[in-house]
């Protein structure tokens, strides 16, 4: 795949998009604002946290989808779906008529990603066992790493160097498959922050997967067959459909789902916003009372990705019962245990490079011109109204300020000033309009009160 | 020379605001594009220093100053003075309460931390009027 480092599977759609301000005001990295009518996406302040796309009353904010036929090109198709993924299902249908109905999209293999949790929690209790830097801060959720990058660029160095389940049970795949012929594996992603690691990979210079298919839209697909088939006859024998999974880590892309079998003490932590003010917390105070770090940028985890039809808590219980009805299982048949195969593969197979700080915060890259910026800040900061309102097209009074400082907007945009500027003549009523109309697009001003 | 200054009120007792002052300041250098160590160099100190106003004073002021070779930080408190400076700057001495101990306080790492981690440490105390700190860190190796 051709590396672009600003690349983002989330795009604006400017047709559709009606420039009415709930994206920006949403966006935990400023990167967003409104100018000709319409949200524009600031693409090196874009983490993938997907928050935008939640609020967006129209639909204008898309993820790209490169479909079904994609797969087409491989001989070999394999599809590696995450146990969210199940849980968009009710209990009472099976998952081998769920990955029945993957096969008859036209994939040849299913597998499941967590197969590959227990080689990571087998690493990370490694790691926390060597005591090595803390917290040890987990690699899991593409969100969070780009936040720690742009943000929080101290703590790039806590992030451990591991792969994460997905590309590690696409590694063993591979080995398994090595006999077939053109092999092509393909991850059913809940979110658009998996689409951007495939296309824009932090950590690794190509990813394992060949592509990436959407939740949402195989969804009807699948759902399309299952109704065709007849319900099982609830058997009173237990059956499992994955032998390679342990029951806990059918939990693994929930909250709390990779720190469960974890030694020391583990913390987990879910939602953008949380986890940006718990940073900014240890970062001040320090943190030397947690060895591991679990943090998912949406609430419930994977659960909660944009990408998934079903309500996030409806889907937590779901994998909740799955895991229970697994666990019961090997507990009825105690000459059975979980078979993984991931076995053979070494640390050096799955370990990723260092994930390097890429600050968004700093006026400059050159210290003193960044102090001179600052002060210029200061003073701006006296003349705007701290009113956080929207008005200018930028999310707050601040976000206003740095774009000034960056020359990338006027005081102008201000409404607020603008009519501080018309009172001392300093600007016309007619002026002022043509600012806003250049922020909000002329349509908005069209109609007669 | 030209600079940025801040100022900031502190209320003795105040946990639940202790560490406001650092986190600005701690966003403020990562504007300025200063190094990761000597960030975390300068929180750390000014942590220390407020946590301890906030633990032992009344109330107090910290005045930052930050100019393009250094930040220079002045915490002055109205409390209780320190009796023995020297003795408050050895590892592990403490006179915090054990109920600020209670919340994770009061280590007697306060002092030592500061001097470990600022460029410059001055403190000056009236037993029974209060407590001036003054760090200064460069921001330039």
């Amino acid at each position: 795949m051709k590396k672009d480092s600003l690349y983002h599977a989330i795009h604006i759609d400017i047709e559709k998009c009606i420039g009415c301000s709930h994206c920006i005001k949403v966006c935990p990295t400023e990167a967003l604002h409104i100018w000709d009518g319409h949200s524009n996406l600031n693409t090196e302040r874009c983490i993938d946290c997907d928050e935008c796309y939640r609020v967006c009353p129209v639909g204008a904010i898309q993820v790209e989808d490169d479909g079904l036929a994609q797969i087409k090109q491989f001989t070999t198709k394999v599809a590696l779906i995450p146990s969210v993924f199940m849980g968009q299902f009710p209990i009472h249908v099976k998952a081998r008529e769920v990955f029945k109905a993957i096969q008859e999209l036209g994939f040849t293999y299913v597998y499941e990603v967590e197969e590959g949790s227990q080689l990571v929690e087998d690493l990370i209790t490694e790691k926390i066992e060597n005591q090595e830097k803390t917290p040890i801060i987990s690699s899991f959720c593409p969100a969070v790493l780009r936040l720690i990058q742009v943000n929080f660029p101290q703590f790039t160095d806590n992030i451990i160097n591991l792969k994460t389940p997905v590309d590690i049970t696409a590694t063993s795949i591979r080995k398994q498959l090595k006999h077939k012929e053109n092999v092509g594996v393909f991850y059913f992603t809940p979110c658009s922050a998996k689409i951007t690691s495939l296309k824009a990979p932090i950590g690794e210079e190509e990813s394992v997967l060949d592509g990436v298919i959407n939740m949402d839209s195989v969804f009807n697909k699948i759902q399309a067959t299952l109704n065709n088939v007849t319900p099982t006859v609830k058997k009173h024998k237990k059956e499992i459909s994955n032998n390679a999974i342990k029951p806990d880590h059918i939990l693994w892309s929930l909250t709390g789902g990779e720190i469960k079998n974890l030694p020391g003490t583990c913390l987990s932590i879910d939602g953008i916003k949380n986890i940006i003010s718990f940073l900014d917390r240890i970062e001040t105070r320090g943190c030397h009372e947690i060895d591991f770090l679990e943090m998912k940028g949406c609430d419930q985890g994977c659960a909660g990705g944009i990408l998934t039809p079903q309500n996030r808590f409806i889907t937590a219980q779901r994998l909740r019962n799955r895991a229970k009805y697994y666990s019961e299982y090997y507990n009825e048949n105690p000459e059975e245990s979980p078979i993984y195969h991931t076995d053979g593969i070494s640390f050096d197979e799955v370990k990723t490079l260092k994930i390097k700080p890429r600050s968004i915060i700093k006026f400059d890259s050159d210290p003193m011109k960044a102090l001179r910026k600052m002060e210029q800040s200061q003073k701006i900061e006296k003349i705007l109204p701290s009113l956080d309102c929207g008005a200018c097209g930028f999310a707050s009074c601040k976000a206003l300020n740095r774009n000034i400082i960056e020359g990338k907007a006027d005081l102008e945009y201000c409404f607020v000033l603008q009519r501080k500027k018309e009172e001392i003549g300093e600007l016309t009523s007619k002026e002022s309009k043509g600012v806003l109309e250049k922020i909000w697009g002329e349509q908005k001003f069209k109609n007669n009160i | 020379m030209s600079g940025i200054t801040f100022t900031y009120k502190i209320e003795g007792g105040d946990f639940v605001n202790a560490g406001k002052a650092s986190s600005e300041i701690k966003r403020t250098l990562k504007q300025l594009n200063v190094a990761q160590k000597t960030i975390r160099r300068v929180v750390v100190s000014l942590y220390e220093a407020e946590v301890n106003i906030v633990a032992h004073a009344h109330r107090g002021n910290i005045d930052v100053a930050i100019n393009s070779e250094n930040i220079s930080i002045i915490l002055k408190d109205e409390g209780p003075g320190i009796k023995d400076i020297d003795k408050a700057m050895e590892v592990g001495f403490s006179t915090a309460s054990p109920s600020v101990i209670s919340m994770g306080f009061g280590a007697g790492m306060g002092l030592p931390n500061m001097k470990k981690n600022s460029d410059y440490l001055n403190v000056e105390s009236e037993v029974g009027v209060g407590t001036t700190v003054t760090i200064k860190v460069a921001l330039i190796e």
